[in-house]
């Protein structure tokens, strides 16, 4: 049975822009964002392709420039390991997949590797998230203090 | 978008401890005079501020005394600022509390239609009764409102209330002209206020150089919240020095100024949004303006979902995503002529409004 995968919508939202894409992992703040090549790699994913056969969709015809496989295989190493992804709960590839744009991965135009950026910069707020809503039914928070382990009233 | 509450609660409140608030706030400090009073509007929506003191309508007011006055006879919301001389009830009521180990930090508690905020070690509570359409704020006393939080005060309020509106505060500056404004959205740093003063000095209209409020529809509009701005020196913008408050500034802190009584500024309340700029410091003399893309624009209006609730923060992102996608998106590409800045944002904003359908 072939494993399908899908952004993990539970914990990441998915932001598509014409043919740019930002995900933000809610549960940290981290943010990624996707070139125009790793965008329509992870539209693939998401039409149900086989991880392992989005280097044939993608190049048809052994049309690939050398470079591509590795590329396209570190980017999918990097969604997996960021768990940007999940299992998909159905497991028949839904092909025929959309062609990809041609100006990408036609065999005369310059490959441009997948690039998955990430930014921190909102996962460093988030740790110092200054707003914690709290369920009055548990109570009062306790206070933080590394130095004192039974905190005193004020 | 959710976040773990650092420190697990552990003490449960006293079972009658939020009717004992509800009570006090509704039936013993609101009536209770407020001999000074403001009525504003806010993002087209009527305010009144009605404060204990002078002292405190000092401390808080001048950052939102550019906003247009309302004569409505109900306005959508009432906040009543109070400190611990005019309603002592309130610190007898959380004198045991002990949360929060730093002054920035706020927990919020949801109780029915009240909206409880303690910031300050619990020192200073602020509240929302949905019901009745009123809010307090109050802390130990108006010495005690911190230097930089004149800049922007009763924040948490005004923001939960203009979300409940339809309006989300951003982390950006705004500068227009008569038919539109452009947003200038980026990390601290990346040259928001410097754009935004050196705008405002070179006559281009002020909205904000740090928060603002957006509206998405109808029609995509930015609402100033504040005339403050923060500014680490005055040397580059000597023309603002009469709104400066050095008053009370710590060494560590930047210099506030208000522009509502500063005649080189304009301070308007509300614009139409025509552009997303996305501010880079260059090495180039001229500030340029170039094409960037909704995605860049999105990653930039991110980092503002963190000062919302937190469970409000998914659909926030949406609203900025959609943002994103419907307005225009530049990059501000700043040299260090800082007087080009305004001829070249004024200039997309006119090309903008040529263009735009009649």
């Amino acid at each position: 049975m072939t494993t399908l995968h899908e952004v993990d919508r539970s914990r990441i939202i998915f932001e598509q822009f014409d043919n740019e894409t930002v995900l933000v992992n809610t549960e940290s703040g981290v943010f990624y964002s996707l070139n125009p090549t790793a965008t329509a790699v992870l539209k693939l994913i998401e039409e149900g392709c086989p991880l392992d056969q989005l280097h044939s969709v993608l190049f048809p015809g052994n049309s690939a420039p050398s470079q591509a496989a590795p590329a396209i295989h570190a980017f999918l190493q990097q969604l997996l390991a960021e768990r940007l992804l999940r299992d998909r709960s159905d497991s028949n590839p839904i092909a025929p997949f959309p062609t990809p744009d041609p100006a990408l991965f036609s065999a005369g135009s310059a490959f441009l590797p997948p690039l998955l950026e990430r930014f921190d910069y909102m996962a460093s707020l988030m740790q110092l998230d200054p707003i914690h809503e709290v369920d009055p039914s548990f109570g009062w928070p306790k206070e933080s203090r590394d130095d004192d382990a039974d905190p005193q009233p004020a | 978008m959710t976040t773990q509450t650092p420190n697990p609660p552990d003490t449960q409140p006293s079972p009658d401890f939020w009717l004992q608030l509800r009570q006090l706030l509704r039936h013993t400090i609101t009536p209770r005079p407020t001999p000074v009073e403001a009525r504003l509007s806010l993002a087209a929506a009527p305010l009144t501020l009605r404060f204990a003191s002078a002292a405190l309508q000092n401390r808080i007011l001048p950052a939102l005394s550019h906003l247009p006055a309302h004569n409505h006879p109900s306005p959508d919301l009432t906040i009543l600022v109070h400190d611990y001389a005019s309603a002592p009830e309130i610190p007898a009521l959380l004198r045991d509390l002990t949360i929060s180990s730093s002054g920035e930090e706020y927990w919020v508690f949801h109780q029915g239609s009240l909206v409880v905020n303690l910031q300050h070690h619990g020192r200073v509570l602020s509240a929302i009764d949905w019901e009745t359409r009123t809010a307090w704020w109050i802390g130990p006393s108006p010495d005690a409102i911190e230097y930089t939080e004149r800049a922007h005060p009763l924040r948490l309020i005004l923001t939960q209330w203009q979300q409940s509106r339809g309006c989300n505060l951003v982390h950006a500056a705004a500068v227009g002209i008569p038919s539109g404004c452009a947003l200038i959205i980026g990390q601290g740093g990346a040259g928001k206020s410097t754009s935004a003063l050196a705008s405002a000095t070179g006559g281009l209209l002020y909205l904000g150089d740090d928060i603002c409020l957006v509206q998405d529809s109808p029609a995509p509009l930015v609402h100033s919240l504040y005339s403050s701005a923060k500014l680490a020196c005055l040397s580059r913008f000597p023309a603002l020095a009469p709104a400066s408050v050095p008053e009370g500034r710590p060494d560590s802190e930047k210099l506030i100024l208000f522009f509502h009584q500063l005649a080189a500024v304009s301070t308007v309340p509300t614009l139409p949004l025509r552009a997303l700029l996305l501010p880079t410091i260059t090495a180039a003399t001229q500030t340029t303006i170039r094409p960037s893309t909704p995605a860049q624009a999105f990653l930039q209006l991110t980092p503002s979902c963190i000062w919302h609730l937190p469970h409000l923060r998914p659909q926030l992102l949406a609203a900025f995503a959609a943002l994103a996608r419907r307005v225009p998106v530049y990059t501000l590409a700043l040299g260090c002529d800082f007087a080009s800045t305004p001829i070249a944002i004024r200039a997309l904003l006119l090309q903008l409004q040529t263009s735009e359908p009649a």
